[in-house]
């Protein structure tokens, strides 16, 4: 009734995943590394951010690749199945160019007073509750 | 050669034509998997809506600067110390469920057990982890409303997503647990497989998935 896995095929397969494993850890040091030392070559937050983000984002999708690869098995299941997986998630690149050009052009809205800011701060509990005493009075008072 | 061409033709559209899973899952896996599908694109939606909100500000909060404190060491200045040790918890605790789903492969019950508990651990340290870090930003003034670094939309989205994630971790964990003790009563055992097992497996390196992401966004860009 139970069968088994071939104890080679386990054994090949247990390897698999601590090689990720070390893979995923390397990654995220280099990633670490790579952030302090940019954050003390440019202190005041300048240089070539781009070249930085850019490696983040690589890495990351390296990571996504190991993670979905090895540890949600994907790598060993039929072809059908991946395509039908990851093909969805193609979309997601029109996603993100739009939503962040959309981003980019609020900001530059704000910044040719198209656009009127919000305002950036906390609502004040405590003053609302006074103007809507006061606004009481006034109606008391219009009476 | 041609004849060969066909043949493989034929048999791939043979596999289509009903009677057995063209994708060789069950219905239960297909289903997760499926799930998990819809669920990407619910963070990708969170997470791409912090990008067009950070894009929209003239100024934002630098992760070096607001990440950069320890439990236990108070006053050092560790930039991104602690979220490294999260990322590490979460990505063993990964590998923990990886080795029980591998090693229900083998009907080995003991071996499901002692991976299923090791990974349960791995998701109560990384929501304890959390637990600090809101902790601390709250306590340092970054919430809903206010935010010392920067936009008060930092803190709004931030605490939005990590809270998200979270949330997905703590079910995850709970799942797990329902799961292991599934598991050490000789269930799957009796079922003759861990299927169980690799469903939530599959949930659970989701978790792991999404955070990666959720580092990338908010501690690394």
């Amino acid at each position: 009734m139970a069968h088994t896995l071939d104890p080679q095929v386990y054994k090949s397969q247990v390897n698999a995943v601590y090689r990720a494993t070390v893979w995923l850890g390397i990654i995220t040091i280099v990633e670490v590394a790579a952030a302090l030392v940019w954050m003390n070559v440019f202190k005041d937050g300048g240089g070539p951010r781009m070249l930085l983000n850019s490696f983040f984002i690589l890495a990351s999708l390296l990571k996504a690749y190991f993670i979905v690869g090895e540890f949600m098995h994907i790598r060993y299941e039929t072809r059908a199945l991946t395509i039908t997986i990851l093909a969805p998630t193609f979309f997601l690149i029109w996603f993100i160019i739009a939503f962040l050009w959309e981003g980019q052009e609020w900001l530059n809205n704000k910044a040719d007073g198209q656009f009127i800011k919000e305002e950036i701060r906390a609502p004040h509990h405590n003053g609302e509750q006074d103007s809507h005493g006061e606004s009481h009075d006034n109606k008391a008072g219009g009476h | 050669m041609a004849t060969e061409t066909l043949t493989v033709g034929a048999t791939a559209q043979e596999e289509w034509k009903g009677g057995k899973s063209p994708f060789s899952v069950s219905y239960g896996k297909l289903m997760m998997w499926y799930f998990l599908v819809s669920d990407a694109f619910t963070f990708s939606a969170l997470l791409i809506s912090y990008g067009a909100i950070r894009f929209s500000s003239d100024t934002w909060a630098d992760p070096n600067v607001v990440f950069n404190s320890m439990p236990f060491l108070e006053g050092w200045n560790i930039p991104l110390g602690f979220v490294s040790i999260m990322t590490f918890i979460l990505i063993l605790s990964s590998v923990f469920v990886v080795r029980a789903v591998q090693e229900g492969h083998m009907m080995n019950q003991n071996g499901v057990a002692k991976w299923m508990f090791l990974g349960i651990l791995g998701g109560a340290a990384f929501l304890g982890c959390q637990a600090w870090e809101w902790t601390h930003l709250i306590g340092h003034g970054t919430t809903l409303y206010h935010n010392p670094h920067g936009p008060p939309a930092f803190g709004q989205l931030f605490f939005l997503i990590t809270g998200f994630h979270g949330f997905h971790v703590f079910s995850g964990v709970v799942i797990n647990i329902i799961i292991f003790v599934q598991a050490m009563r000789g269930v799957y055992q009796r079922r003759g497989h861990y299927e169980m097992v690799e469903k939530v497996g599959l949930y659970w390196h989701f978790v792991d998935l999404v955070w990666v992401f959720v580092f990338l966004a908010f501690y690394l860009l």
